[in-house]
Formats: C-alpha cells, sequence, structure tokens
C-alpha cells in the first residue's frame, strides 16, 4: 500500500468492527475480557515502544498505571469530571512522570536502568499505604461508572465498557504507528542501536530517551484510567510488580517494539492463565496454587522466548510471510565478546 | 536518644542483609557484568527449603546448611543452564532472563509452599538487649545475623585476596581474554561466582525472615534495597557494598522509626535516583578502584 | 620432525568479514619466526587463530605434529601454546606478583614450584622484582612487556605467539624488548613466532620471515632474504 497511515487506519477499523461484533455475540464475561485486554494492548504498546524502540527498558510500568489509575478515581469522586476528562487527565499526569522519572533515568543504561524502575515499580504503591486518607489504603478507591443513557437502559454495562477500552486501545495503536514511522521513531531506533552514532548524526540522545519515556508512561495512564473504570476499583493490590512484569512478558512474547506484538503478547497474558487456572482447579489443585501456575509459565516464556525466539510471535510471524529473517540490533561482523570483561583487541 | 540508639543498632542490622544481597550482586556483576534480578527469588526459595528440613528434623542448623547448600546449588544451575546462554547477546536478554527466573521462582514457591505467610525461627533468644537498664532495641538474634555476614565477608575477602581459586576469579573478572589466554577455565569460574553468590543470598534469606515472614513475595523489597545498597557502595566493591548497605540500612531506619514505615521505600528510591544521577559508579568506588 | 608449529591452510574470520584466507606456515623447533605485513593483512588474526581466541573456519593447526585445531584457548595454554595479545595484555587491576602468579595457572604446581617460578622470573626481570607489590597499572611500558613476557614463560610453553610486543614504546625501549626475545629464544629453546609492525627490527631477529597481505602469505623465506629483497619491502613492508 502506498499510503502507510491507510494501512493502519484501515487495520484500526477492521479490528474495531471485529470488537463490536464479539461484543455483542459473547457473553458478559468475555466482554470483560475485551475490556481487560485492551487495557493492556493500551499499557504494553506504550512499553513495547520503549524497550524494543527506544531501548530503555521499564521493570516498573504498574507505577504509571497506578498514577493513571488513581487520577482517574480522584477526579471523578472529588470533582466529578466526565470520563472522558479524567481519562485525558491521567494520560497528562503520568506524561508528567514519565518526563521525571525519563529526566532522572537519562543516563541510566541497561540494569542500572531496569533496577531503577524496579524500585519505582515496588516504592511508588506504598504511597497509597503512606497517605491512606486519600488513597484509600488497601482498600482503594471505588469508582463508579455507568453506559451513557442515549444507548437506552438494557445496554449492558460490560459492552460498553469493553467499547470504550478497545476504542481507547486503537487508537493509541494509531497513534504509535504514526510515532514510530515519523523522524521521532527513527531517531529511537537510532538512538537503540549506536547511540554514539545517532548522536554524531545529530541526534538529541536525552531528549529522544525521555521523549519515549513521556509517551510510552502516558500509555501507561491511559490504561490505568481504563482498568479504573473497568474494575471499578483503584487499589495498590492491582498494580504491584507482578504486573509490570506482566506487561513486560506481554510484549517480550508479542515481539518487543512491534505493536501487533503488544495484540499478540496482551492476548495470551489475559486469556490463557484463565483457562490454565480452570483446568489447573478442575484437576483438584487449590485456588492459589492454581493462580500461581500462570505466573511459573510467565517466567519459563521470558526465558525460553528470549533464549530461542528472542523476536517474540511478531517476528516468527513475518518470518513466516516474507521469509526473510527480521531486522535484528546487532551489526553483522561485529564481533562480540564471549565474556563480559575480554577485551577487543583490533 | 535512646531511640536515635536503637534505630542506629536496628538500622545496622537490617543493613548487614542489604548488604549480603549487595555482596552477591557484586559478585556477580564483577564477574558476568550482569544484574541477577532473581538473587531475592532465589533466597526466597531456599529460605522455603530450608524451613521445609527445620519442621522436619527439628533442627535450626540443619535447616541453615541445607539453605546455603541449596543456594550454592541454585545458583551455580541457573548460570549453567538459564545464563550462559545470554553472555554476549544483548544486554536487554540478560536482564529479562533473571526477571523471567525471579518470576518462576515465586510462582513455583507459591504451587509448592502456599502463599501464606509463614513464620521462621531463630536459634538465639530474641529478647531485646539491655545496656544497664536501657533497651538497646536489639537482640541476641539480631547480633548474630550481623556478626553471620561480617564473618562471610571477611572469609570471601581473605580467600580472593590470598587464596589460587580467588586469584582465578578476580583475574577472569579483571580480564577474561589473559585469564583464558593463561589457561583458566573463565566459564567454570563464572559458575562458581554464581553459586557462591547464591550462597550468599540464601544467607541473608534466612537472616531476615525471622523479621519478615516468609512467603513468595518477601525477598522483592529487600532485594530491591541490596540492589540500592550496591548501587550506594559501587557494583564494583565488595566493600562498598557492605558500607553501602549499612548506609542505607541506619538511614532507612531512622525514616521508618521517625517518620513512619510506609515512606521507606519512596526514601530509598529517592536516595537510589540521587546517587544514579550524582555518582554513578557508587560512592565507594573511585577509591577503591584497581583493589580487590 | 614435525615443526613446533605448523598451520595448513587456515582459514578465519569474524562475522561478514574472512581476514584469514588459506595461510599456511611453519614454525621450526626453536626458532623465532617473524609475521609481517600491513595492517589488517591477517597477522593478529592468525595468532587468535592459533591460540584458539578465534575458532577457524578451514585449514588446520598443528603443534609438534598433534592436531589442535578448535581447541579453546584455555587448552591451547595447557598444551604449552603461550599467546602474549598486543595491547591490554597486563592484567592492571592486579598486583605485578599476582599477575605473574597467574601465568602458572596452566599448569599443576606445589607451593614449592611456585615460589621457585617467582624467583626465577624476579632474576631474570629485575625490574619486576622491584615492584613486585605494586599495581600492574602502575608500570612503565616497557616494564609491562616484561610483565607479560615473563607472565607468559611461567606457563613453561613449547610455543610462544608474541602480538607486537614492541608497539607504543619508545625505539630505545623497542630495542631493548627485541634484546629480549633473542635472548629468550637462546636460553631457552622456545619455539617463538613474533607478530610486528617494526619488520625492519623484526627481520634483524628472526631466523624465518613471513609475509601476509590480505589474508594470504605472499612471501615465505629466510629472514635475511627477505630483509635483502628491496621490492618486496617497499611493497609490503614499507621500508
Amino acid at each position: 500500500m502506498r499510503r502507510p497511515l491507510l494501512q493502519s487506519l484501515a487495520g484500526v477499523i477492521a479490528t474495531a468492527l471485529i470488537v463490536v461484533l464479539l461484543s455483542v455475540k459473547l457473553n458478559a464475561f468475555r466482554d470483560y475480557q475485551i475490556a481487560e485486554v485492551a487495557v493492556d494492548v493500551t499499557a504494553v504498546a506504550g512499553l513495547t515502544v520503549l524497550t524494543g524502540l527506544s531501548g530503555q527498558i521499564s521493570l516498573g510500568h504498574g507505577a504509571f498505571m497506578a498514577i493513571g489509575a488513581y487520577t482517574t478515581a480522584l477526579l471523578i469522586i472529588h470533582l466529578d469530571w466526565p470520563f472522558i476528562l479524567a481519562l485525558l487527565a491521567a494520560g497528562g499526569v503520568s506524561a508528567i512522570a514519565g518526563a521525571i522519572v525519563g529526566v532522572a533515568a537519562a543516563r541510566l543504561r541497561g540494569p542500572y536502568l531496569a533496577g531503577a524502575t524496579l524500585m519505582l515499580g515496588v516504592a511508588l504503591p506504598s504511597l497509597a499505604y503512606a497517605y491512606q486518607s486519600v488513597f484509600g489504603g488497601d482498600q482503594g478507591l471505588t469508582v463508579v461508572f455507568t453506559a451513557p443513557a442515549f444507548l437506552g437502559a438494557n445496554f449492558p454495562l460490560t459492552r460498553w465498557q469493553a467499547w470504550v477500552a478497545s476504542a481507547v486501545a486503537l487508537v493509541t495503536l494509531l497513534l504509535l504507528a504514526n510515532l514510530s514511522r515519523s523522524r521521532i521513531g527513527r531517531d529511537w531506533r537510532a538512538v537503540r542501536d549506536d547511540e554514539v552514532a545517532a548522536a554524531l548524526a545529530g541526534v538529541n540522545v536525552a531528549r529522544a530517551r525521555v521523549l519515549a519515556f513521556v509517551v510510552s508512561a502516558a500509555c501507561a495512564g491511559l490504561a490505568g484510567s481504563l482498568l479504573a473504570v473497568v474494575t471499578s476499583l483503584v487499589a495498590p493490590g492491582s498494580f504491584t510488580i507482578t504486573v509490570s512484569i506482566t506487561l513486560l512478558t506481554a510484549a517480550v512474547i508479542g515481539g518487543l517494539g512491534t505493536l501487533p506484538g503488544a495484540i499478540w503478547g496482551s492476548l495470551l497474558v489475559v486469556l490463557v492463565p484463565t483457562y490454565v487456572t480452570d483446568v489447573a482447579t478442575s484437576h483438584g489443585l487449590s485456588a492459589s496454587a492454581g493462580a500461581n501456575i500462570p505466573i511459573v509459565a510467565y517466567g519459563v516464556t521470558l526465558i525460553v522466548v528470549m533464549l530461542a525466539f528472542p523476536q517474540g510471535i511478531q517476528g516468527a510471524l513475518r518470518k513466516l510471510v516474507t521469509a526473510t529473517p527480521a531486522p535484528s540490533a546487532r551489526q553483522a561482523g561485529r564481533r562480540t565478546p564471549r565474556f563480559p570483561s575480554e577485551r577487543r583487541d583490533q | 536518644m535512646v531511640e536515635f540508639v536503637q534505630f542506629t543498632l536496628s538500622g545496622i542490622v537490617f543493613g548487614m542483609v542489604y548488604a549480603a544481597i549487595a555482596l552477591s550482586l557484586v559478585l556477580i556483576w564483577r564477574g558476568t557484568r550482569l544484574l541477577n534480578f532473581s538473587q531475592g527469588g532465589m533466597a526466597m526459595f531456599t529460605t522455603f527449603v530450608a524451613i521445609e528440613v527445620i519442621y522436619k528434623t527439628g533442627s535450626y542448623w540443619a535447616g541453615f546448611a541445607v539453605a546455603l547448600a541449596s543456594g550454592a546449588v541454585l545458583g551455580a544451575a541457573a548460570e549453567m543452564l538459564v545464563i550462559k546462554p545470554t553472555i554476549g547477546k544483548p544486554e536487554l536478554n540478560s536482564v529479562i532472563v533473571t526477571i523471567g527466573l525471579l518470576v518462576f521462582l515465586e510462582g513455583l514457591a507459591g504451587i509448592i509452599y502456599g502463599q501464606q505467610y509463614r513464620s521462621f525461627p531463630t536459634a538465639f533468644s530474641i529478647t531485646g538487649l539491655k545496656a544497664g537498664h536501657t533497651p538497646l532495641g536489639i537482640s541476641t538474634s539480631d547480633v548474630f545475623v550481623a556478626v553471620a555476614v561480617l564473618v562471610s565477608t571477611l572469609i570471601l575477602a581473605v580467600a580472593f585476596r590470598y587464596t589460587t581459586a580467588g586469584l582465578r576469579m578476580r583475574a577472569a573478572a579483571f580480564n577474561a581474554t589473559v585469564a583464558r589466554l593463561s589457561g583458566i577455565r573463565v566459564a567454570r569460574v563464572l559458575t562458581v561466582g554464581w553459586a557462591l553468590a547464591g550462597l550468599l543470598g540464601a544467607l541473608a534469606g534466612v537472616l531476615i525472615s525471622p523479621s519478615t515472614f516468609l512467603y513468595p513475595n518477601s525477598m522483592d523489597s529487600i532485594f530491591v534495597f541490596g540492589f540500592t545498597a550496591a548501587v550506594i557502595g559501587g557494583l564494583d566493591s565488595p566493600a562498598g557494598a557492605v558500607a553501602g548497605g549499612v548506609i542505607l540500612g541506619v538511614g532507612l531506619s531512622y525514616v521508618g522509626g521517625y517518620a513512619g514505615s510506609n515512606l521507606t521505600s519512596i526514601v530509598a528510591m529517592g536516595l537510589l535516583v540521587v546517587v544514579l544521577m550524582l555518582r554513578p559508579a557508587g560512592i565507594f568506588s573511585s577509591a577503591r578502584l584497581r583493589q580487590v | 620432525m614435525s615443526s613446533a608449529l605448523a598451520v595448513d591452510g587456515l582459514v578465519a574470520g569474524y562475522g561478514g568479514v574472512t581476514a584469514l584466507d588459506g595461510v599456511t606456515l611453519a614454525s621450526e623447533n626453536g626458532t623465532i619466526t617473524a609475521v609481517l605485513g600491513a595492517n589488517g593483512a591477517g597477522k593478529t588474526t592468525l595468532l587468535r587463530a592459533v591460540s584458539g581466541l578465534v575458532k577457524p573456519r578451514g585449514g588446520r593447526v598443528r603443534v609438534d605434529g598433534e592436531d589442535m585445531t578448535g581447541h579453546g584457548p584455555e587448552q591451547m595454554a595447557r598444551a604449552g601454546v603461550a599467546h602474549v595479545p598486543e595491547g591490554h595484555s597486563v592484567i592492571d587491576e592486579l598486583s605485578v606478583e599476582d599477575n605473574l602468579r597467574v601465568g602458572m595457572m596452566s599448569r599443576r604446581v606445589g607451593r614449592a614450584e611456585r615460589a621457585a617460578g617467582l624467583a626465577e622470573a624476579y632474576e631474570r626481570f629485575t625490574p619486576l622484582a622491584d615492584r613486585r607489590r605494586k599495581l600492574a597499572a602502575t608500570l612503565s611500558g616497557g616494564e609491562r612487556q616484561m610483565l607479560v613476557i615473563a607472565r607468559a614463560l611461567l606457563g613453561r610453553p613449547r610455543v610462544l605467539l608474541l602480538d607486537e610486543p614492541s608497539l607504543g614504546l619508545a625505539p630505545r625501549v623497542m630495542a631493548q624488548v627485541m634484546d629480549m626475545v633473542v635472548r629468550l629464544s637462546r636460553e631457552s629453546g622456545i619455539t617463538i613466532v613474533l607478530v610486528e609492525q617494526n619488520a625492519r627490527g623484526a627481520l634483524a631477529i628472526a631466523d624465518t620471515g613471513v609475509v601476509l597481505n590480505l589474508g594470504r602469505v605472499v612471501a615465505t623465506a629466510a629472514a635475511a632474504d627477505l630483509a635483502a629483497d628491496v621490492a618486496l619491502r617497499h611493497h609490503y613492508l614499507g621500508f
């Protein structure tokens, strides 16, 4: 197709139609799952851009989701804002948080960055306990969300939630696709592949890195906002480290740096655990043991995917379709040392 | 004033546990330039193994020994099976792989041992010690914690400095090419490094679990604090790891004591960010550069 | 009698680049072979393919007749092939004495033998004795070269591969290093393969010369003959 924008738009519209169809045909629980997937897609898409395109890993994106969720809840509860405004505000506040983190992390690389973001993911939710009167502590805040009047009194809330979440997810994907194709996206890739070369070519490395954080944090904030209205509850338990790692798992399985990968990954991390837990409990495993099986699966998946299929599902699909290898960040012919402290001679 | 002393002393004790985690991270960092995000998870798992041994045998020391041994085994196994394939690949891979390992261990512990909080016994009395009539805020058990970590650190330091095996590890960490050309089996040395780190982590696990209770996620924040301590001291510096641990432990003790325990992780994060922005190599790194 | 080191049609490279394109040479026992050529000719790759740092893609490496193709550096070191790479070869973070002790790790040595080995090294290379506890980072260029050679010798190698030992050294020190190499060859009978940019100096002390260009051997002859071949010298060796 000559116009990539048209192509993305077509994909988005097609997906939207599929979602509407499914939400009408399927029951309320499935609608809820559609909404869950959409929430994850929104967050994972931002994360996959941050880690896959700009090369910065974040183990604490659950914190940005929390910021978006609590912002939304507080605005709706205390100021009676309509959801759409609360949603945008949530994105904005998370974007600011992303800017702060991005600036603090601008000079961090690899494990240092990972550790610092892990710390963020661990520390931020504790604020909910530190200021219980505002954030509701363990119980959290309850958010009331209803379908608009024009849809009629019988319109199922779950379907409306699925539609709203999917709409936000699809718009996010569209925007990210554009960004990815733009000069900003090219700058991100350049910084990821070779910072020094990028700087020499005139890319403002620090600004590109911070921007990536801003964008991905905003996406996570939007996702958190959606989570608030889909689950009607905002509590620290929804934003643990496990959540951050689940987002990362989805991005990795789907294919780091690819937007379709965000969809594949989110589908997997929403649908598979429910299925697996059902199977486990029906075979006599206790509920808590059953709930841990997906977690074990995430761990194994992360390891196996990284060791055997680093390009994830999207990479495998691309290989099948085009029969050419997916682009890799390593340049051909550059010899990498076998051991980290090996010096490079000549 | 009394409170200050109590906070300081208990801060030192906790700090020693952070130091043990920090040390294990430094060991692995020096040898493989990787950060082992699963270190806390490994420590948690070996502590669970220890508690089962203690239930079955009734002996604390049997559990203690088994914890350390299984820590070494777990560390070596992780290195050989999961880490070796990532060496030479992009850094991101090893981060994700160690996260995967962490999650795997936490899930596995949840399945095998369950989610409930378990209490972990101590070998020594937990009644507070007194200086005259003033309570010091720490117990004999706490003193054991500090001494155990200190002794382990000293043993490691001596071994590194004065034994041939220690020299092998140092050479492999500083210049793997020359080490290999001199006949040192660097691959094997790295495995040993991970085994030692696993042992240290296991030690931290059994020492801290009486205070935090034991459950699949119990070592998450301890790991994060250990990482912070290692960064403060300098990821290259074992002495820095201990110093960083004590500094962090004491600092967080004051915060928790005077401002409330919910703020400790935020303050720790702030400290981490400050150190990473101002002196990313760590406070002790330049002074300790080019020493063992 | 087989050569101390024999390389046969060796092919090696990095990623998409082939640096050695079928190199054949033989070093006889106790001789000094100079490997010469311009930058990028493949000299360093040759040494690395022999010592095992780089896995050959084709050809054979034989030490005293025994086929050792594809063995890793740890194995080659234990088999008596010592490679002193160019540049970062001293372990800066260790003391002089620790660097020397590293040299003995390819053999099983008891405490007495270790002490004897160190004593011998200090006797031969007196400046090292004065600085034995100092960090290797504090040594001068010439002293560092001395240290790496001393370290390599402690492994009691049969074959010593030296990569540009005079690199970055002042001319006077360069000459001293060359003297050291000659004395080594005469006193201990080790087979030495010497890669050098300083072709003139190398040919002055070598028995045989091998000239590489673009990964291939373009000339093999007695060192004196190569030095006398003016056209060859101009074309490939820069003097």
